[in-house]
């Protein structure tokens, strides 16, 4: 019945002997470096370290961002394709946390003009880029938006899937990807002459704009864009578009009414992506919150905010409308009573961290990852600290990591991790690039005496990364051994993903560059 | 009390909260009072059983480890941190260490199983194939091509700085 387990009777050694199991107990006591020791040793254990339940394993607790298509996970794909992201990552991660970081390859992108990119941004994997320009024509009297989407998957030879013109002042905008890859989201915040619209249009990223017409009409792959006017809300007042993002199907966007009287008030609207309209949510779970931001994850809406020193986030149960089409449909069209007013019900958890004593924040923005991992983390700058008592006060930046919500996690946070990311004296921080899942972040540093600029590189240290310390360091100097200076630098994106950069210039050109 | 009969014929008499650190016995006693009959477990010898034995003594009092244990896998990781005494319990000849994991598998004895491997990778850190072959007697069963092969993707991973 005891089965015998004779050790010298077998030609193997001792550790080829060990059931599958326990060399998994052993193999994920290891990290991926010392796995990939192991498969060289020997045939058995070649095959054992090529295993998609150990890979799969492996990288649960991994900790960085991997290179893998967007909605698929790592629990789909191959022990070799999880193994390439996993070596990639670290890589990137060792070069991250050089003194001076690498760069493996930079790329200059042109545009057909010479306007100025107001805004940009990667796709996660940083293989689409989205401009935004925002210019005056001067034959006409309106401001027009040309937005682009290149692809920057060789480096080599970027070209364009999208180049059109709107009417309007462009206020903001998501783009995220669609199932698959081959297309993408783009949401887009626009002020025209009666105020406020979000234009939503589904992108083909597969296809070529011929990069020689400098000014393509709309094309076939730019459908006619849905169009979602802001409600009416009572509170009176002129509606801008402050922020748009689209998580989980659902389009969240950041509203601010501003009064006659200087007084302005945000708030949030939500509708689902396919079906529309926008709804605001009723405005008793907005009114008190400053530097207001909404995310989604998971079927829960966290709501970010600001009160003097303390930061908060309130976690609702998503209303059920926006959790599946189906029901989004029914209950925007049976519903009675159904009002402008989205109704949240119950808070289910608030987690508030205040600053220690001798800080206060002057932040007027809160930087929230649009990926939620382990943590959350949140940050700020502009936080003064007045604790030295002389003439000028110091500003610093400040990272808290707040809890994802599950059920069972406590209501309330009495500590939520949190850390002070030091600035230098008379600098201001701009154009950070919090990343998507909030790993890393750059951003460029102003010297406001000598009017210099850098570019600043900072790795967030989750809770999950105990391994890991925050690094903070230097990315670019002012004028970095590269065909651009630093000084005519006005807008930034970044993946954290792949460790690319891209600078948008005064001159309208772009700079792409890999640390990976 | 219960006592073992193990595969070299040694028998062994231990009190309960000793014996039934191993799950297997603690199955097989069925939670009932003192057993009659030895129980066989022809999979272990003496010298392991010895060992075995030392480790459920040392851990008689400690308090059940809870089913699901809190905190990111890290900090479980970490968490599996050992104590001088088990350090010292399981610096032992190779051979002996794999026959207690064996072992403490087969007793279904989830620390010392955690033990004994958590030492296994402990030898194994930071090591190159060389010098895991050479510690565990491993012989390099690839063929030239294969060798090749290897060489592209993880002779390169391991040396992620160039």
């Amino acid at each position: 019945m005891l089965q015998r387990i004779s050790l010298s009777s077998s030609p193997l050694p001792p550790l080829l002997n060990l059931p599958d199991d326990i060399l998994i107990t052993i193999a994920l006591l290891l990290s991926i470096q010392d796995i990939l020791s192991l498969k060289q040793t020997c045939r058995v254990l070649h095959a054992f370290g090529t295993t998609d339940y150990l890979w799969h394993r492996l990288i649960e607790d991994f900790g960085l961002p991997l290179d893998i298509p967007q909605n698929v996970a790592p629990n789909n794909l191959s022990a070799d394709e999880v193994q390439e992201a996993a070596i990639k990552a670290m890589r990137l991660e060792l070069n991250w946390r050089k003194p001076v970081s690498s760069i493996k390859a930079s790329a200059k992108v042109q545009g057909m003009t010479q306007e100025q990119c107001v805004h940009m941004q990667f796709l996660p994997g940083g293989k689409w880029l989205l401009t935004v320009e925002r210019y005056h024509r001067l034959l006409m009297t309106r401001f027009t938006t040309r937005m682009s989407i290149w692809s920057m998957a060789d480096l080599a030879r970027p070209y364009r899937v999208l180049n059109v013109e709107l009417k309007g002042t462009y206020r903001a905008s998501a783009f995220c990807p669609l199932k698959g890859g081959s297309s993408a989201i783009l949401a887009v915040g626009l002020h025209e002459t009666h105020g406020d619209v979000v234009e939503v249009r589904t992108i083909s990223l597969d296809q070529e704009w011929d990069a020689f017409v400098p000014y393509p009409t709309m094309s076939f792959t730019a459908p006619t864009p849905k169009r979602l006017l802001l409600p009416e809300h009572p509170v009176p007042g002129n509606k801008v578009i402050q922020a748009i993002s689209i998580m989980e199907n659902t389009l969240i966007v950041s509203v601010a009414i501003c009064g006659s009287h200087a007084d302005v008030s945000s708030h949030i609207l939500l509708a689902t992506v396919d079906s529309g309209p926008l709804k605001w949510v009723d405005p008793k779970y907005t009114h008190s919150i400053n530097l207001l931001q909404a995310r989604i994850h998971k079927g829960y809406l966290y709501l970010f905010g600001q009160n003097v020193n303390t930061t908060e986030v309130y976690v609702y149960p998503l209303p059920a409308r926006f959790r599946s089409k189906r029901s989004a449909f029914s209950s925007i069209h049976n519903g009675g009573n159904d009002t402008n007013f989205i109704d949240l019900g119950d808070c289910l958890a608030k987690y508030e961290h205040t600053l220690p004593r001798g800080l206060r924040s002057l932040s007027d923005f809160l930087h929230v990852p649009l990926t939620f991992t382990s943590s959350i983390p949140v940050v700020m700058f502009n936080v003064a600290d007045v604790r030295t008592g002389g003439s000028r006060s110091r500003f610093v930046g400040y990272i808290i990591h707040f809890p994802v919500y599950a059920r069972g996690l406590p209501s309330k946070l009495y500590s939520p991790a949190s850390s002070r990311i030091l600035c230098s004296e008379d600098t201001s921080q701009q154009f950070v690039q919090l990343g998507d899942t909030g790993c890393r972040m750059v951003w460029l540093e102003h010297d406001l005496e000598s009017g210099r600029n850098r570019i600043l590189k900072f790795e967030t240290g989750g809770m999950e990364r105990g391994r890991s310390q925050i690094l903070h360091g230097l990315l670019l100097p002012p004028q970095p051994d590269l065909p651009f200076v630093l000084s005519a630098c006005n807008a930034l994106a970044f993946d954290e993903i792949t460790g690319r950069l891209c600078l948008a210039f005064y001159d309208g050109s772009l700079h792409a560059l890999d640390f990976a | 009390m219960v006592t073992v009969v193990v595969s070299d014929g040694v028998t062994f008499t231990m009190e309960q909260d000793v014996a039934f650190q191993c799950g297997l016995i603690a199955d097989f006693a069925g939670g009932g009072g003192d057993q009659e009959e030895p129980i066989p477990i022809q999979a272990v010898n003496s010298t392991v059983m010895r060992k075995v034995i030392e480790y459920c003594e040392h851990h008689r009092n400690d308090p059940p480890q809870p089913e699901v244990p809190e905190g990111t896998p890290l900090e479980r990781k970490d968490r599996r941190g050992r104590d001088a005494w088990d350090k010292q319990f399981i610096q032992v000849e190779q051979e002996l260490l794999f026959e207690i994991i064996l072992a403490a598998n087969y007793l279904n004895i989830k620390p010392l199983l955690d033990l004994g491997c958590s030492q296994v990778a402990e030898m194994m850190k930071g090591k190159t194939p060389a010098e895991i072959q050479q510690m565990f007697n491993i012989v390099n069963g690839f063929t030239a091509d294969e060798e090749a092969q290897n060489g592209e993707g993880e002779e390169k991973a391991r040396n992620l700085n160039s």
